[in-house]
């Protein structure tokens, strides 16, 4: 029996990394993903931002946790033991309790399938779990060789679905050729087509075992994850629509499908995952991460290797909520992917604990009232004592890290050292990104002496020694960068956002300038530049910028909100609020926006509607004195005094440098 | 060599600051414009130019080529100027900017009209930029992304009055020959026309788009995929499994 929730139905969780609005909605449009059109027409959905590093075992585990790596602890793939030797992380490494947990001690029965990053399966006591390590079968025989122990638990399910566990020469053979025209005329030595046999393969067993456990077990709560688009996405998306440049049409016509067949497998996919489920199921369907695009996309040479998969990634992957406990087409508010797990677990009537980073997105959640619970550190750890040391798995990931790329090839103490590096340095940018610089702080400054070169480790460093408060530091770290003559952007926006603290107006022009010559692929860094040339008043430039993040980003809340900006400067009220509501559709909670928009109804003296439109604005940007200045004018003229009077005492001590509550 | 009967085989998209008055001399003029390779052989003579009406600055051109009986649409992008000199040159007071939410990128650009790629700043960044609002103008034309059109170089043509007056020639560097003479085309057959750099050269100006072009995909209508029949095979999850062993064990 599955426990009384207060009548709400299951709750399905798919993870599908490296799916994103902006290449699927053509692929939706074409009408090659059908049940994604249903559900995006009935549902809530949203592009979603991500967590960094892009490392898939970090990510899905973010997703499963709320929290970010530098409290989950999966770091990274791989790690450095205690005895100085390289151990492979799974689930045992976890620091943070997945979903299943917070499920499994509430009594309720759940499903995990192939979930990125856990390797191993956990013993739930009312569920089953099978870890991602079992997806991936070999052996000659006519079965294939045993899953390796315990990456199926309960134990009595290892056997249950070992039949459900497919080798590539367990798929039908028309398979590669339908995917791949004339596939029999290519090169025995393109790995093209094995690749794509294995991981269907794969996908093809994590969707039996999934489907089979929800037909044959009570269950309350399913988590499965497919990661078929950003493992092929390496290999594959180069040849995807429009055709590259530097890709031959030959290869093209032969490729050209491959992402949009895929798409519509996982679509079908979904579609009987949510038949199984039930129609009162709650469908969260979820991405971690987006894929570049059209002329985005690199020109490095197509790779199966998982560890040099980082340029194809963007930060915005998707979410999409679906069923009985979810407002159709509401907005959400700039969801993140440390949002799915409290959302997740508000939707299952759990507690949700205190100190997760995420937030519910409650804005789609209908009559839900989230539980507010203790802090997740008091769960128990539901793997299996001593699991991690099982020859047969150690195997297993040890295959996956070489072939991925995490472990590098090669005899002698060298490629030891250099994976040992590549840990160390991964680990530190995954602490620097959540918000513990001074964990990163000696192995950036290690790796930056090792390697003067490696520009990018040097503006992570730069960074982290400005998040240290170390400007001196930061200043010197970033002048290597400073005397190249190739400009790099992240150091150049840092320098003139410095200038201009220093009110040097005009160095902080050369350092945009340099910044924008760099040509950056990332949005965040064009906002950044249009933000300070705003403060410039160079309108001409600023708009340049923001035009460049919203072409990078077309869903870009910020990058419509600084070109409203620049309209309303120019004078251009209509299109200015025309923008500020396209910047709010796209991002509910830029507090600009709302400013805008209230000052625009101010003006025609519509003080009812700039009232709300400036509390919204005060709700995400409490420290705004002008807002709140407005807000105290507007609500004394409403004859509402003592709120006027609130955001009076707010503006005042704002004025002072007094702390502020709303 | 003639007109063949009308067969749409292609689009060449020419842009850029003096395509107007390219494309004006050639409507203007009863002189046959030739096509000349880089050493000057004239390959082929046929031209034929309807005025097209734009729905942006000015007037645009269809206008046919025809190389070795293949059929080719040069499409002028006119007005663009605008872009590059952020209306300081004529025209820009038509200029429908609320189209070209880019424009101002443009500004990068400097008007110095012997420059070239090399020697100007944010070119790439610009033409990218051009992107956005490229689809928007091919949607005038009927066309959309689904179309291909295939950007490589390697041979330079040139498309000039053939009169004493030079007003304006366009040079089109296209793929190979190759691309081009390909025999036993039927109407059905669609030539993919790789334009890597698309050099316009005219009275106001010199400008160069290169390789960031190279992902503008744009060609005949594509058909809708075909669903793979083995796919819903491998999504049909537990349901399916004996129709996906008795499928593998058929084809063993």
């Amino acid at each position: 029996m599955t426990q009384d929730r207060g009548g709400r139905g299951r709750l399905l969780l798919v993870h599908w990394p490296a799916a994103d609005w902006a290449w699927l909605t053509p692929v939706i449009e074409a009408g090659d993903m059908p049940t994604l059109e249903r559900l995006r027409g009935d549902g809530a959905w949203s592009a979603m931002s991500t967590v960094n590093p892009q490392t898939a075992s970090l990510q899905a585990t973010a997703l499963a946790t709320g929290q970010r790596a530098a409290r989950h602890g999966m770091l990274h793939p791989v790690r450095l033991a205690d005895d100085d030797q390289i151990r492979f992380r799974t689930a045992a490494d976890r620091t943070a309790p997945a979903l299943w947990s917070h499920a499994d001690a509430a009594g309720l029965k759940s499903i995990v399938v192939g979930w990125g990053g856990t390797g191993m399966a956990e013993r739930l006591d009312h569920g089953v779990m099978v870890g991602d390590a079992a997806l991936t079968a070999t052996g000659n025989g006519d079965l294939p060789e045993p899953a390796p122990t315990p990456t199926v638990l309960p134990d009595a399910e290892r056997e249950s679905l070992e039949h459900l566990r497919l080798r590539p020469t367990d798929l039908p053979p028309g398979i590669v050729s339908d995917l791949i025209p004339n596939v029999a005329q290519m090169p025995a030595t393109n790995e093209a087509p094995a690749f794509l046999m294995h991981h269907l393969a794969r996908m093809t067993s994590a969707h039996l075992m999934a489907t089979d456990l929800m037909r044959r077990w009570q269950w309350d709560f399913a988590a499965v994850e497919y990661d078929l688009f950003s493992r092929l996405a390496p290999v594959f998306m180069a040849f995807h629509p429009p055709r590259m440049g530097h890709i031959a049409a030959s290869e093209f016509e032969m490729f050209r499908h491959v992402m949009v067949h895929v798409a519509g497998l996982l679509d079908g996919m979904l579609a009987t995952l949510m038949e199984e489920a039930g129609p009162d199921t709650t469908v969260v369907l979820a991405s971690t991460h987006g894929l570049t695009v059209k002329d985005q996309r690199p020109t490095s040479k197509p790779t199966v290797m998982r560890a040099q998969a980082g340029d194809w990634c963007t930060e915005r992957g998707l979410v999409l909520m679906h069923g009985p406990a979810i407002k159709a087409a509401e907005p959400l508010y700039s969801p993140s992917a440390l949002d799915i797990a409290p959302t997740v677990l508000a939707l299952l009537g759990l507690p949700v604990p205190q100190d997760l980073d995420g937030r519910v997105l409650g804005e789609a959640l209908r009559s839900i009232s989230p539980k507010r619970g203790a802090s997740f550190a008091g769960l128990p750890h539901t793997v299996p004592a001593g699991a991690a040391k099982d020859v047969g798995l150690t195997k297993r990931l040890l295959a996956d890290a070489l072939a991925d790329g995490h472990v590098l090839v090669g005899d002698g103490e060298e490629p030891l050292q250099k994976t040992k590096a590549q840990i160390a340095y991964a680990e530190a940018l995954a602490m620097l990104e959540g918000g513990a610089p001074a964990a990163a702080r000696s192995t950036l400054e290690d790796r930056v002496k090792d390697a003067p070169d490696d520009r990018r480790a040097r503006l992570h460093l730069v960074r982290c020694l400005h998040l240290l408060g170390d400007m001196e530091g930061a200043q010197a770290a970033a002048k290597p960068l400073m005397s190249e003559d190739h400009p790099v952007a992240r150091a150049e926006v840092m320098m003139a956002s410095q200038s201009l603290t220093q009110q040097d107006a005009d160095a902080a022009l050369v350092h945009l300038f340099r910044a924008e010559q760099d040509n950056p692929d990332t949005p965040r860094i064009h906002i950044e530049i249009g933000r300070i040339y705003l403060a410039l008043d160079r309108r001409d430039e600023a708009r340049r910028a923001f035009g460049r993040a919203e072409h990078l980003d077309p869903e870009l809340g910020l990058a419509r909100l600084g070109l409203a900006l620049l309209d309303e400067r120019d004078g251009q009220t209509v299109e200015a609020a025309e923008g500020a509501l396209e910047a709010l559709r796209r991002d509910a909670t830029l507090g600009e926006a709302h400013a805008l928009l209230g000052r625009r109804l101010r003006q025609d003296n519509k003080s009812e509607e700039a009232i709300v439109a400036y509390r919204q604005a005060a709700r995400f940007m409490p420290k705004a004195q002008s807002v709140r200045y407005a807000l105290y004018e507007l609500l004394n003229d409403a004859g509402e005094k003592d709120e006027a009077r609130g955001h009076l005492n707010a503006f005042i001590a704002l004025q002072t440098g007094e702390s502020v509550s709303l | 060599m003639g007109i063949s009967p009308y067969r749409l085989t292609g689009y060449v998209v020419a842009m850029g600051s003096g395509v107007g008055l390219a494309t004006d001399a050639m409507a203007s003029t009863s002189v046959p414009l030739e096509f000349r390779d880089n050493g000057g052989d004239v390959l082929t003579t046929p031209f034929e130019i309807e005025l097209f009406e734009s729905s942006f600055h000015g007037d645009s051109y269809d206008v046919f080529m025809e190389i070795d009986s293949t059929r080719f649409k040069l499409i002028t992008l006119d007005g663009l100027s605008s872009y590059g000199s952020l209306g300081l040159l004529d025209g820009f007071n038509d200029f429908d900017r609320t189209q070209f939410p880019n424009l101002t990128y443009g500004g990068l650009l400097p008007l110095d009209s012997t420059l070239t790629a090399d020697d100007v700043t944010g070119v790439d960044s610009f033409s990218r930029l051009f992107l956005d609002d490229f689809a928007r103008v091919l949607n005038t034309f009927g066309l959309d992304e689904n179309d291909v059109f295939d950007i490589r170089a390697l041979l330079p043509f040139t498309v000039e009055d053939s009169g004493n007056d030079i007003l304006a020639y366009l040079d089109l560097q296209l793929e190979g020959t190759a691309k081009f003479r390909r025999d036993n085309l039927d109407g059905d057959d669609t030539i993919a026309l790789d334009i890597n750099m698309i050099t316009v050269h005219g009275g106001a100006g010199t400008f160069v788009y290169g390789g960031s072009f190279s992902d503008l995909t744009l060609a005949g209508p594509t058909a809708p995929i075909p669903v793979p029949a083995s796919l819903p095979l491998l999504a049909a999850g537990i349901g399916g499994l004996a129709a996906l062993r008795h499928h593998r064990r058929k084809a063993a």
